[in-house]
């Protein structure tokens, strides 16, 4: 069963690929998924310092959403995600637009890794 | 070349001659000489031995597989740097470039002078570079560089700016090359002299016995107490501070932390200068070193894509554009250091650096002069990666630039790390004595970059490596 984390880092990562990298809807081959699992791979390896303050962090930018709005992030429509993401992209608050940041520059990797038939293991 | 994958599973001695904590370039070389020289040596890897082939040099298996915390390693600060370090048996010689420099004179020069080391003149050091560079065949490409490298190249000449083609320690045959990484040179060489390496066994903490040491080590659950008569901390310029830290020493361990900080821009050429399996690139621009250099990075498109995080419009054209992008960087030497500490309970070390003023000005006019320099090499097109600053279409944009980097939207990154634990006899700033001996220490040594005084100003694997050999002839000729 996944978690109210893994859920919103998930629709973090499927907003970003549609949104910023992509600017077309998300295409159902399963790509995406690997971008998922190696965001959280990646956060699962961080040092503990920059682990736990991220998963709190993200938690907040969740229940943030769900303060306003009445539902938690990944429950919301394409448009409603984006235009959430976009207002912590662009906060005042650095914080919010360092964990934006983050999700951005760890997705970045595995989406594009397929460009160009790029070798792999 | 060594093969693995799994971690070696025989006995592991209860005492040893000598131990060796880390493979890298530093530690490969000292436990080579030291089995060589007839000594019974342990060598404690804390990543992995993977065998041939594992994964593709420079992709993103290769980084979740070989890079510490999956290249997850940030140097906290404003900006913060984010810097990576190999863990696997080979250290960060199985995932750099390979590009190889001697440590300029000029350096070594400073480093007798301010840090009061001896046995650092030209001519102590150029026996063991000239060792080095046959062990590791270091040599020139043997065919054209790659279109990207050669851009960079172009543009100097056109503005008769200093441009030189870095020798690799590669092996060529049949058009391929391979590079000369610890795990097929000096580890294969210790291991048939008779030391034993061990991986996926991380050193924990250790303390004195003695005249000698006990280690202690895990490998999950598994626990290790090795005792040592001379005991060889090899694990580079973070984790060697954070293991003498966490083991009670910390006189001059951690407090002067030196990196090369790197700015990165996109150019956009309008022909092609990108293709997959494109070899590293080799040139370096040393017009200002040596206080700037430039290079060409690895430009996959994955890195392309992180590189023009902060010009989002440009992500959607990548799949079609990238053929014709790479990446370029500006890295400088500065005086900004940083610290290394270690926290009640938690593993990974705590990296500090707050890049000064003065050195993000000295990045701005990096990034300017690159920008100035690929525009004469004919891009047409060039994304800093600093956020707030647009592309770049011409040379009056260069005004576009600002004097010092804004702080809080700028991204630094860094492959050079050093200076944790300075060599020399001023009391004051060193660590350990000319030849890495702690200071007020029997039988324990530094021989990795944490030793290198202060940032030599180019790749630093040469330095390391030639200094690490030093320091081991001096060792065993006194001993």
């Amino acid at each position: 069963m996944s978690s109210l984390f893994e859920d919103t880092v998930s629709a973090i990562c499927y907003s970003l690929v549609a949104d910023v990298f992509l600017a077309a809807p998300v295409p159902a081959d399963g790509r995406c998924n690997e971008v998922v699992r190696f965001v959280l791979a990646q956060h699962g390896a961080a040092p503990l310092f920059l682990r736990e303050p991220l998963r709190m962090l993200t938690l907040a930018f969740s229940l943030q959403c769900l303060a306003t709005t009445g539902r938690p992030f990944h429950r919301h429509e394409h448009e409603a995600r984006a235009k959430h993401l976009r207002a912590w992209k662009e906060s005042r608050l650095k914080v919010r637009r360092d964990l934006v940041r983050f999700y951005e520059s760890l997705a970045v990797l595995p989406w594009f890794s397929r460009t160009g038939s790029t070798a792999s293991c | 070349m060594l093969d693995g994958g799994a971690p070696i599973a025989g006995a592991i001695p209860e005492r040893v001659q000598a131990l060796v904590i880390g493979s890298g370039p530093g530690g490969a070389i000292t436990a080579c000489r030291l089995a060589e020289a007839g000594k019974e040596v342990l060598i404690l890897e804390e990543g992995e031995l993977f065998r041939e082939g594992f994964c593709a040099p420079f992709s993103l298996a290769e980084m979740a597989a070989k890079y510490r915390s999956r290249g997850l390693t940030p140097a906290l600060g404003n900006p913060p740097v984010t810097y990576v370090e190999g863990k696997c048996a080979g250290g960060g010689s199985e995932i750099n470039s390979g590009l190889y420099h001697r440590t300029p004179p000029e350096i070594l020069e400073r480093w007798r002078r301010e840090f009061e080391v001896e046995g650092l003149e030209e001519a102590d050091l150029r026996p063991h570079f000239e060792e080095v560079e046959r062990d590791l065949s270091v040599g020139l490409l043997p065919h054209a560089a790659p279109a990207a490298s050669l851009k960079l190249h172009e543009g100097a000449l056109a503005l008769g700016w200093k441009s030189v083609e870095v020798p690799r320690w590669y092996k060529y045959a049949d058009g391929k090359g391979t590079p000369q990484t610890m795990s097929r040179t000096f580890l294969p060489r210790a291991m048939k002299a008779g030391a034993q390496l061990v991986s996926r066994m991380g050193v924990t903490s250790f303390r004195q016995e003695g005249s000698g040491w006990v280690v202690h080590a895990r490998s999950g659950a598994r626990k290790l107490e090795v005792r040592c008569e001379q005991l060889f901390l090899c694990a580079g310029a973070i984790q060697t501070p954070a293991l003498l830290r966490r083991s009670g020493i910390t006189e001059k361990i951690g407090n002067s932390l030196h990196l090369h900080p790197t700015v990165k821009v996109v150019a956009r050429f309008p022909e092609r200068v990108n293709e997959t399996g494109q070899g590293v690139p080799v040139h370096q621009v040393k017009e200002f070193s040596p206080e700037l250099s430039f290079g060409c990075s690895i430009s996959t498109p994955e890195y392309l894509g992180l590189a023009l995080l902060d010009h989002p419009s440009e992500l959607p054209h990548l799949e079609q554009n990238w053929p014709q992008m790479a990446i370029y960087y500006a890295m400088a030497a500065v005086e900004t250091t940083g610290t290394v500490r270690v926290l009640p309970g938690v593993r990974d070390p705590l990296v500090r650096y707050q890049v000064a003023k003065r050195d993000m000005r000295i990045l701005a006019s990096g990034a300017r002069h690159l920008s100035q320099l690929l525009f004469a090499a004919g891009a047409e097109q060039l994304f800093l990666s600093v956020g707030g600053v647009p592309a770049l279409r011409r040379g009056a944009d260069l005004d576009q630039i600002p004097v010092s980097l804004p702080r809080g939207r700028t991204n630094l990154m860094t492959i050079h790390l050093f200076s944790t634990c300075p060599m020399g006899e001023n009391r004051r700033r060193c660590a350990t004595d000319s030849f890495g001996r702690v200071h007020g220490f029997p039988n324990l040594f530094i021989n990795d970059a944490s030793l290198l005084c202060t940032a030599p100003t180019v790749n630093p694997q040469g330095s390391i490596m030639a200094i690490a050999s030093r320091n081991m002839a001096h060792l065993l000729h006194r001993s």
